[in-house]
């Protein structure tokens, strides 16, 4: 153990004095009335602000959200038992907010800013509030740039801008934190140095942990660590145990770090997992504040709840650095009803949707995401060229397939090119399936959608078109390593590209089915 | 209507009627004696709040109480809030006439907790500075309570001006624990 020398102890403690004033202080105060299941209501503190910060005893603090008449309704981030009838209540003259920089990256928060990762205080100066308002129309530009997941599914048929706002709906277990996971682990190649010779801007990301058992959330860090992720990533994390006013405040903090790097021109990416959990605490704090419940007991403002927090989702305009605030919002559905009131409200406020389904994920089609309903409103215009080039047919394909998948059944029966859609079709539902934790570049994915829609796939088994996707892969970064070089860097797909692609696609499709 | 503006309405249609009639201060006078004979009497109390008694039995009693002890503006107001049915609400009414005709006349009701009982020189040099900080005319409650050490806290509503050593021994506490070691 690292001995530690009184005279330290004493210096430290002297520069901590040094700044203390000995003054008389005036402060504003309040008491409480009544407390309890995280509520208290005091009486007093006449001068109080909405979503100010209150200081109870103990070192229990608390957030104004009712101002009435005669009380103030307030709700406690810490062990309401510490608070008792009776007990003094300080203003602290600030609204809630998080402590905001760099040295953020790579540590578990909580909503407050405060570490619970066991490594130590973070010393930062610079608090923003938690509840901000988003930037208004002159301060934003279209999307334009592409934000890739490494899922082949999502970039090249529901591509994500950034600056976007994407729902990932789906019932429990379909793998919704997966693909926002995945998407977090891909930003990685977004700060090497490589990337940086491509004039792609690092990406930075914060994934916030809503209601979740903190095992899943321990499970995640680990492996965001694994990966090499946690350099890049924030995770602030209010887990079931928390109070719901902690759960409640989580993505506002998340938004609120994202909007940091946002600001300061540099790219975020933020993870709200999951919205359904947090309009559950929203619910929860509502009703014990009285406010008047509404559908499924929601309060009224619960569709303000969520737009408030995915407006702040933004492409800033050059005048303004140019940043973005990319946000990936999740909703659990309960047995696929996308027609519930939550995930309709979020829904409608995204910029589109990716829907994940349980009986696609149950029938092997992993990442489930049902690219029939799934859409993308704005990414287009972000999409990488030589991917819109590839993937225009993809989806068409994909469609045709769908509806005549039910047909399949008849095998030989059917006639030529019904049997030429179908077996395309299963190729290319194979092709896009991916595993968990590898996510591909956009040159690779290119190349991949290629072969699938140009009918390279056509003659190898389905079982097999995984294997000679990761082959050909390799094949061409071993022989035809221009192919991939002048994707990455050109973003387009020339003739010649077309030309080398064909050739070493011909070349690998003898030797593979030796 | 929330009982609260209710209570305001009373109180403040009541200190106007008394601005009128020039009676303001001595009406405060009886009615920080009401006040008094309420706190003393439960019974009392009670019996204003109880909806079972009829509005003119409580007139009754209040007038056998307080029959020549108390001016007919004061007399009158009493006999509308009750025929009004709101004899419950009176006590609240009554206290916010007091604070509502302090606030008007620019005083301030201090509540001054001290270790030791400040001497006449001091306890003046206190109102003074106080006085000066609010901008209004103070009247001082001094308690004694030995748990702040030394110094003063003063309690104006909701506002607080603490000097006591307890909170600047607080202050220094929570300065040493935030030293990281």
């Amino acid at each position: 153990m690292n001995q530690v020398k009184p005279d330290e102890i004493t210096s430290i403690l002297r520069k901590q004095l040094s700044g203390f004033e000995n003054e008389v202080e005036i402060y504003d105060v309040g008491t409480v009335l009544q407390v309890g299941d995280g509520i208290a209501i005091v009486y007093g503190l006449s001068k109080v602000m909405v979503s100010e910060l209150v200081e109870f005893p103990n070192d229990v603090y608390g957030m104004v959200l009712n101002l009435e008449e005669d009380s103030v309704g307030c709700v406690l981030f810490g062990d309401s038992r510490l608070v008792k009838e009776g007990d003094t209540v300080k203003r602290t003259k600030r609204v809630a907010s998080i402590p905001v920089g760099e040295e953020m990256l790579g540590r578990v928060v909580n909503p407050l800013g405060i570490p619970i990762d066991g490594k130590g205080t973070i010393e930062l100066k610079t608090y923003l509030p938690i509840e901000r308002k988003a930037l208004g129309v002159l301060s934003r530009q279209p999307v334009k740039e592409s934000l890739q997941t490494g899922v082949t599914a999502i970039d090249a048929m529901i591509p994500i801008g950034r600056g976007q706002r994407e729902l990932i709906i789906g019932d429990r277990q379909t793998g919704k934190t997966a693909v926002a996971i995945d998407a977090i682990i891909n930003q990685k190649f977004t700060h090497t140095k490589e990337a940086e010779a491509l004039g792609i801007k690092p990406v930075y990301c914060i994934y916030v942990a809503i209601g979740q058992k903190s095992s899943t959330v321990a499970q995640v860090v680990a492996k965001l660590k694994e990966f090499g992720a946690m350099d890049y990533t924030i995770v602030v994390a209010a887990s079931a145990s928390e109070p719901a006013p902690l759960q409640f405040i989580a993505p506002y903090s998340g938004a609120t770090l994202g909007e940091f790097f946002r600001d300061s021109g540099r790219h975020s990416l933020v993870v709200y997992d999951d919205l359904s959990k947090q309009a559950a605490a929203y619910r929860e704090l509502s009703l014990l504040l009285r406010r008047p419940p509404g559908r499924e007991a929601y309060p009224g403002d619960v569709f303000y709840l969520h737009s408030r927090l995915l407006e702040r989702a933004s492409k800033l305009s050059e005048e303004l650095g140019g940043g973005s605030l990319t946000a990936l919002p999740i909703i659990e559905t309960q047995q696929g009803d996308v027609s519930a009131y939550i995930p309709t409200n979020v829904i409608s406020i995204t910029d589109g949707q990716i829907y994940l389904e349980s009986n696609l994920f149950n029938a092997g089609v992993r990442p489930a995401i049902n690219v029939g309903i799934s859409v993308s409103r704005v990414g287009g215009n972000a999409q990488v060229k030589a991917m819109r080039k590839v993937a225009g047919t993809l989806k068409l394909d994909l469609a045709q397939y769908r509806e005549l998948e039910s047909f399949a059944k008849f095998g030989s029966d059917l006639d030529a090119s019904t049997q030429r859609t179908l077996s395309k079709g299963a190729r290319l539902v194979e092709l896009l399936k991916q595993g968990q934790y590898s996510p591909l570049p956009v040159e690779k994915q290119v190349v991949s959608i290629f072969l699938g829609t140009n009918g390279y796939l056509g003659p190898i088994p389905v079982s097999e078109v995984k294997r000679f996707e990761k082959e050909i892969h390799e094949y061409m970064e071993l022989k035809y390593n221009q192919i991939f070089k002048d994707i990455r860097e050109t973003k387009q797909l020339s003739d010649e590209t077309i030309k080398l692609i064909k050739q070493a696609a011909e070349e690998f499709t003898k030797v593979f089915s030796k | 209507m929330s009982l609260l503006k209710l209570k305001r309405n009373y109180a403040n249609s009541f200190l106007d009627t008394c601005y009128e009639t020039a009676s303001t201060e001595k009406v405060a006078e009886e009615v920080s004696f009401f006040i008094e004979i309420l706190d003393e009497n439960l019974q009392l109390k009670r019996m204003l709040k109880n909806p079972v008694i009829k509005p003119n039995k409580k007139l009754l009693i209040l007038n056998e109480i307080f029959e020549k002890r108390i001016s007919k503006g004061f007399e009158d107001f009493l006999k509308l809030i009750i025929m009004n049915n709101r004899a419950d609400l009176l006590e609240d009414v009554l206290k916010l006439y007091i604070k509502l005709k302090d606030e008007r006349e620019g005083i301030a009701e201090v509540r001054l907790t001290v270790n030791h009982l400040p001497d006449k020189i001091e306890e003046e040099k206190i109102r003074v500075k106080i006085a000066d900080y609010l901008g209004k005319k103070v009247v001082l409650n001094i308690e004694q309570n030995s748990e702040i050490l030394g110094g003063f806290v003063a309690m104006i509503d909701d506002k607080v001006i603490d000097g006591s050593l307890r909170h600047q021994l607080d202050k220094i506490k929570k300065t040493m624990l935030k030293a990281s070691i």
